[in-house]
């Protein structure tokens, strides 16, 4: 097994720091009859820097915001943030119909129910 | 807390931090040491005095701002939740109204004051009145 340093004196030195801030944002989940859909407050995303990927049931959504971009230097404790959160898919959903959107800070998906999962009306036979 | 330096203090504090989470979300345990972006930002240069308040999900006419005896209040009403919900099943956003107060501790030109609403955060610049900016002193030869 090869010993070499990876540090330049075989030290400890410290790794560099990542840019940006990685928050979890707060999220709501509602139910509508044909769909879920997911609120994620993500403040000062641009609509390319959001992605949402579904993998092995997750649904996993990231944003990017530059706080300073195209403003004055405030006192804030991080110019950029990476927003990052994962939802749980269960089997009553369609993945592949998920749909998001951007406006004004908040990220809204919709995810639309399986077919097997919608409600359905029930026709009532009149036996007379 | 007043800081000499910086010529506002709030003066409402409030439940912020409870707030700012709701509006932010918390910061992941993996991540760095860092404060979360907090709620509102303070700025100034020589001409502006700078406020920036983070608030997601509101149009900019749910936004009322008034300026009164050297404080800026801001309040507003966020309602987060579509119409056609049959159920909820998990809410973590802030929802309801909220205000926000700020001493500016300088003189400003109140009928000049501007606000921009842009992906859910709120600028107001302040422009400082002409007495208060610096100005260079010519030194005369005797």
């Amino acid at each position: 097994m090869s010993n070499e340093c990876v540090t330049s004196n075989c030290g400890i030195e410290a790794a560099p720091r990542s840019e940006a801030v990685v928050l979890e944002p707060s999220a709501d989940i509602f139910e509508t009859a044909e769909a879920y859909q997911l609120t994620v407050d993500v403040p000062g995303a641009t609509a390319e820097a959001v992605t949402a990927q579904v993998e092995n049931g997750l649904l996993r959504v990231t944003a990017e915001a530059n706080l300073s971009e195209g403003r004055p230097t405030l006192e804030r404790p991080a110019e950029r943030v990476r927003y990052e959160r994962r939802f749980r898919l269960g089997k009553g959903v369609d993945d592949a119909g998920i749909a998001a959107s951007l406006n004004d800070g908040v990220l809204t998906l919709r995810v639309p129910k399986a077919e097997a999962s919608k409600p359905r009306r029930i026709e009532v036979i009149s036996q007379n | 807390m007043r800081n000499s330096n910086t010529p506002w203090s709030m003066v409402r504090f409030g439940n912020i931090e409870r707030e700012i989470n709701e509006m932010l979300g918390h910061l992941r345990p993996d991540a760095q040491p860092v404060r979360a972006t907090r709620g509102l930002h303070l700025g100034q240069d020589e001409h502006n005095v700078y406020v920036e308040l983070i608030a997601p999900g509101l149009k900019a006419d749910a936004f009322e701002i008034t300026y009164e005896d050297q404080v800026l209040t801001i309040k507003g009403e966020r309602k987060s939740q579509p119409e056609d919900v049959v159920r909820v099943l998990h809410k973590e956003r802030f929802e309801g109204n909220f205000e926000r107060k700020v001493k500016v501790g300088v003189t400003v030109n109140a009928d000049a004051i501007r606000a921009e609403y842009r992906a859910g955060i709120l600028n107001i610049t302040l422009p400082k009145a002409e007495a208060v900016k610096p100005r260079r002193i010519d030194v005369q030869s005797a």
